[in-house]
């Protein structure tokens, strides 16, 4: 049976292979949809590495462009005059690689033939606190750490599972502008955002007079946003300017994420419209054939085939078709992760491709399984009718 | 003729209700949807006001420092001779690279001393767009994204004056603390939209007086909307960051009848004429560039896609634009060829009898696609109804933040034409098709 | 071989009522050439269909090899109507996009056969009719004799008891027609296989055993020709 159904459908071979190559261009749209939204729900799902409830952040302005030691006095009043604050339980100093902030440091070293590539965070010693990381061996900074020789470094998790997978590397040696000491390794700090990928990171300690790009609050729950006005008189006096702004990381990440959600959805729904689109143009497009197949219908009945051969005959006759052109978008979507076009993990683009297929294959059998079996009813006395 | 076409199109579509929906169904959705895309891409890219002339400006936006080394490589000639390597020649190769780079937002003086009178530029606007202040109106905060600008500023970005009056020069030399701000300011800042003329705005420790207001605009890019403008005179120019480096990036506009190009290459000019030898380069760079030094459209792509060049990311974004583009079209179109080739064949006899009659070919394919025609502009006045539809709720919902999606005239050409050339593409195969059936086949078929 | 007891059939539509049939006894007896002739209109096609389980009669009993036929629609009789019948048509029905081999083969893929048995039996069928040499072409490239000839096959192919012919010979000249005729007067003759046919041509009707001729729906006549 299925070598006469791929016989009617070779012999047909014009009108089958524009529906063929519909199949294969929703296959294609499917597959690059999905694997675009594969990849961001992949993304969200990994932990961010730190709190964002009740946190508050502040850009601070001018201090960079004061002279260093006047610099360091406003860095230390502001500490002093932030922490004697109710509201405010602890604060973290840090550079530009702020939480949903765009600014990269990143470096590829080269030391002794060991090859790692790396951002970099500069933080102080209540960073951890603030933010709320997940400490998973060794400590965080300490303010001793600036009284060391060599510098105290701390690294992400996929820094370790990267280059030294299975090992423990607290107290080691990492060469990276010269010497220093891994005191601790955290989970993450995908500071960038939700929707970005995660990167190896190492944290270089360093005293909060220094860092003079932002500031991280953390709050006592339930701090009513009219406390910013206080905070920014607080900032302003500090800074001698009134440019620092204030913002919450609660409010960042929305706005951060939105973006990306908005894009995710949008493809999404034109994606299902498209489907849809495709979908009612098939069964149209079955619907009419089997109308033109009438006489065949009935001739086919007249020599003994039952109902369920006719429907069968129709279904399967659509399906070879799917099979054919997914079997050439398979063939073209598969060089993707087979020859490693994108840095992008490969099981992604293999479980856009199976959903794809899977999407497709339901779209197309249910819009073939009425038609075929409205062709079943066809009476053969009447499709059969001379006039 | 016409006419009679027109008629029997529009019998044919009220027969077959059933593809007539399905076929609807497609061509609206397709279209609205494309038209939904096309006015995002004009508010991000728009040509109406306050853009109105962008691709006469050339976006500068940074200083690039560049250390450029010259590494020599040895190539040695060496040939086989009695089985043995013999050395014969070596040649030395010298090959530039740069080995180290700095950009930032220009310095100020620099801007001015460099970017301003330069032949193909009519005007020059220099400004700092990162002015942002956060002020407390009753214990409500309001960040104000202000720009600091000049009086070009208004000449570039036409934004409309509802009251008062732009900077001028006097504010300039003056330094004067005034302000022009949006209607989305006053509202905050002042909870009105209009009359505040001469009130006064406290911002980063210092009192503007109101001079003019302007209406919001749809907010994609910091310059072309912000939220208030002072002039730059007020800056502390001590903050800077180096002689070379500052907050600042420039606009200047073409004069007429010289080129983009042609402007382009006198910034480029003026930047090798800057100093390279100034105590602030301390990082042995060895040359300055003006970066991106393009227009709105390019500088736009390389936001996105910092490629070295901003004319190869646009290039990227236009291939990725329009690839998309194709791609959502091609589909749909696909689907109604199909649909259209199938129903061909039911109308096989009518054609049949109409050849019999004496249509010919042409007859027949000008039939078939002002049907097609008529179908995709239904199809596109529902289409229409549904962007109108999706971008009043994209508005409301404010999904794309400030932005303020819009149709207008040049919309309406676009979508018509692209309606047209949608019609005609997926009637033209079945068309082309249908009137090459044989007579006795086509009559013969039931 | 065929009973028909009482058998009527009446069309209805909201507005008229249509006889087709009109109480019909016949029994055709097995071997045997029936004709059936008649003006356009008269029922005959409709006879044909009813005795070829295509069309369900609105009143009376039909019995066929033996076998009281009840359930229409149903597996059984699409299995009956496989083994056990054969149909030509007059304007052929070919399916137009398989080759003649193929069109031939269609009766067995209802079956459980090899497809090297399907190959075999229909090639057998096809030489009966003179036509192997044809077997890849497709059937716009045949003659209508030709066409027929190949419906003839497909017919046979499954070895029925009964052909059921609907004017086989109306769409061709004279010449074919002749040949068309030979053909099945020399299976009913050789293999024994009972023939029914509806015809215009009192020629054609000539060469049967038996003529009846139907007017409006009854039986008016029958004559005994052999």
């Amino acid at each position: 049976m299925i070598k006469h159904i791929l016989k009617l459908i070779w012999n047909k071979k014009g009108s089958n292979a524009l529906m063929a190559l519909e199949i294969l261009l929703s296959f294609i749209v499917l597959f690059f949809v999905l694997a675009f939204v594969f990849f961001n729900f992949e993304r969200t799902s990994l932990p961010l590495g730190f709190e964002t409830k009740d946190r508050w952040i502040i850009n601070l302005d001018n201090v960079e462009h004061m002279d260093s030691l006047e610099a360091v006095q406003a860095i230390t009043n502001l500490r002093q005059d932030l922490l004697a604050q109710d509201e405010i339980e602890a604060v973290t100093f840090t550079s530009f690689m702020a939480p949903f902030r765009n600014s990269q440091w990143s470096t590829q070293n080269d030391e002794n033939g060991f090859t790692f590539e790396t951002m970099i965070v500069r933080a102080d010693a209540d960073f951890a606190k603030v933010l709320g990381s997940e400490i998973l061996e060794g400590r965080w900074f300490t303010e001793e750490d600036g009284n060391r020789k060599d510098d105290a470094i701390i690294l992400n998790k996929r820094f370790v599972d990267s280059y030294y997978p299975g090992q423990s590397r607290v107290d080691s040696t990492l060469l990276l502008d010269g010497p220093n000491t891994i005191v601790g390794v955290i989970g993450d700090y995908r500071y960038t955002g939700e929707f970005q990928e995660a990167r190896n990171i190492v944290f270089a300690y360093r005293p909060y007079v220094k860092n003079q790009s932002f500031v991280v609050l953390k709050m006592k729950p339930n701090v009513p946003a009219s406390f910013e006005e206080k905070l920014s008189s607080i900032v302003n006096t500090a800074t001698k300017t009134s440019g620092s702004t204030i913002s919450t990381l609660e409010k960042d990440r929305k706005e951060d994420s939105s973006e990306s959600w908005i894009l995710v959805i949008a493809l999404l729904f034109i994606c299902g419209f498209l489907c849809l689109n495709v979908a009612l143009g098939l069964f149209g497009v079955l619907w009419y054939n089997i109308s033109k197949r009438k006489s065949e219908i009935g001739l086919r009945q007249a020599v003994g085939a039952n109902g369920f051969d006719i429907t069968k005959q129709f279904i399967i006759e659509i399906l070879v078709l799917t099979f054919a052109a997914l079997a050439i978008g398979i063939f073209f979507a598969i060089q993707i992760p087979i020859l490693e076009v994108t840095e992008y993990p490969n099981e992604l683009f293999y479980k856009a491709i199976i959903y794809a297929c899977l999407i497709i294959l339901t779209l197309v059998f249910s819009c073939a399984l009425f038609p075929s079996i409205q062709a079943a009813k066809i009476t053969p006395a009447n499709s059969l009718h001379e006039d | 003729m016409f006419l009679n076409y027109i008629k029997l199109a529009w019998r044919v579509l009220a027969r077959r209700k059933f593809f007539t929906f399905i076929t609807l169904f497609g061509i609206s959705f397709t279209l609205g949807i494309l038209m939904v895309f096309l006015s995002f891409l004009q508010s991000e890219l728009g040509t109406s006001a306050p853009m109105k002339h962008k691709d006469d400006f050339v976006w500068i936006s940074q200083v690039q420092l560049i250390r450029n080394v010259i590494d020599t490589i040895p190539v040695v000639d060496s040939m086989m001779q009695n089985g043995a390597m013999v050395f014969d020649t070596v040649s030395y190769d010298y090959k530039e690279r740069s080995s180290g780079q700095s950009n930032s937002e220009i310095n100020c003086q620099l801007a001015e001393k460099y970017l301003i009178g330069l032949p193909s530029a009519e005007y020059v606007t220099i400004f700092n767009s990162s002015y942002t202040n956060d002020v407390f109106v009753n214990g409500v905060k309001i960040t104000i994204n202000a720009l600091m600008g000049d009086p070009n500023y208004w000449k570039v970005f036409n934004h409309k004056i509802l009251e008062g009056r732009t900077i001028d020069q006097d504010d300039m030399d003056n330094a004067a603390q005034v302000i022009v701000i949006s209607t989305k300011t006053a509202r905050e800042y002042f909870g009105v939209t209009s009359g505040v003329l001469d009130r006064e705005l406290k911002m980063d420790g210092k009192t503007f007086k109101v001079i003019g207001l302007y209406p919001d605009n749809s907010k994609i890019v910091d310059i072309i909307s912000p939220d208030a403008v002072v002039p730059y005179t007020i800056y502390n120019m001590e903050n800077q960051d180096s002689y070379y480096f500052g907050g600042f990036g420039a606009m200047l506009k073409k004069r007429d009848g010289a080129t983009t190009q042609k402007l382009k290459e006198e910034i480029y000019h003026a930047a090798s004429t800057i100093p390279i030898d100034h105590p602030d380069n301390n990082w042995e760079m060895n040359e300055v560039n003006f970066k991106p030094a393009a227009t709105y459209n390019e500088a736009y792509a390389q936001g996105i896609y910092y490629e070295d060049k901003a004319e190869d990311s646009h290039q990227i974004m236009s291939f990725i634009v329009y690839g998309l583009l194709l791609f959502f079209i091609l589909l749909p179109t696909l689907n109604l060829i199909n649909l259209n080739v199938s129903r061909i064949m039911d109308r096989s006899s009518e054609i049949g009898v109409r050849k019999a009659f004496g249509a010919h070919q042409g007859n027949i394919v000008v039939q078939f696609i002002v049907e097609n025609i008529l179908q995709t502009f239904i199809g596109g006045l529902l289409g229409l109804i549904l962007a109108f539809l999706l971008i009043s709720l994209i508005n409301s919902g404010g999904l794309l933040g400030d932005a303020i999606l819009k149709l207008n005239t040049k919309f309406f050409i676009y979508s018509f034409f692209g309606t047209l050339l949608f019609g005609i593409l997926s009637g033209f195969i079945p068309a082309l098709k249908m009137s090459r059936l044989q007579i006795v086949n086509a009559l013969k078929r039931k | 071989m065929i009973k028909l007891k009482n058998i009527s059939k009446v069309y209805r539509t909201k507005t008229i009522e249509t006889t087709a049939l009109n109480d019909i006894d016949l029994h055709v007896a097995k071997g045997e050439f029936l004709s059936i002739m008649g003006p356009s209109g008269c029922g005959k096609s409709t006879l044909l269909n009813i005795m070829g389980l295509l069309d369900e009669p609105s009143n009376g009993s039909i019995v066929v090899d033996g076998q009281s036929i009840t359930k229409y629609a149903s597996k059984a009789t699409a299995k009956f109507r496989n083994e056990k019948l054969g149909f030509i048509f007059q304007s052929f029905h070919l399916i137009s996009d398989l080759s003649v081999i193929d069109n031939v083969e269609l009766p067995l893929l209802y079956r459980k056969i090899s497809g090297k048995e399907r190959r075999r039996l229909a090639a057998e069928a096809l030489e009966s009719v003179g036509l192997i040499n044809r077997k890849g072409h497709f059937p716009n490239q045949l003659s209508g004799g030709q066409k027929q000839r190949v419906a003839i096959a497909r017919a046979i192919v499954g070895k029925p008891a009964i052909i059921l012919a609907d004017e086989p010979t109306g769409n061709l000249d004279s010449v074919m027609g002749d040949e068309v005729m030979a053909i099945l007067t020399r299976l009913n003759e050789d293999l024994g296989t009972t023939i029914v046919m509806v015809t215009h041509d009192e020629r054609m009707a000539k060469k049967t055993h038996r003529l009846i001729r139907l007017y409006d729906g009854s039986q008016v006549a029958t004559a005994s020709l052999a």
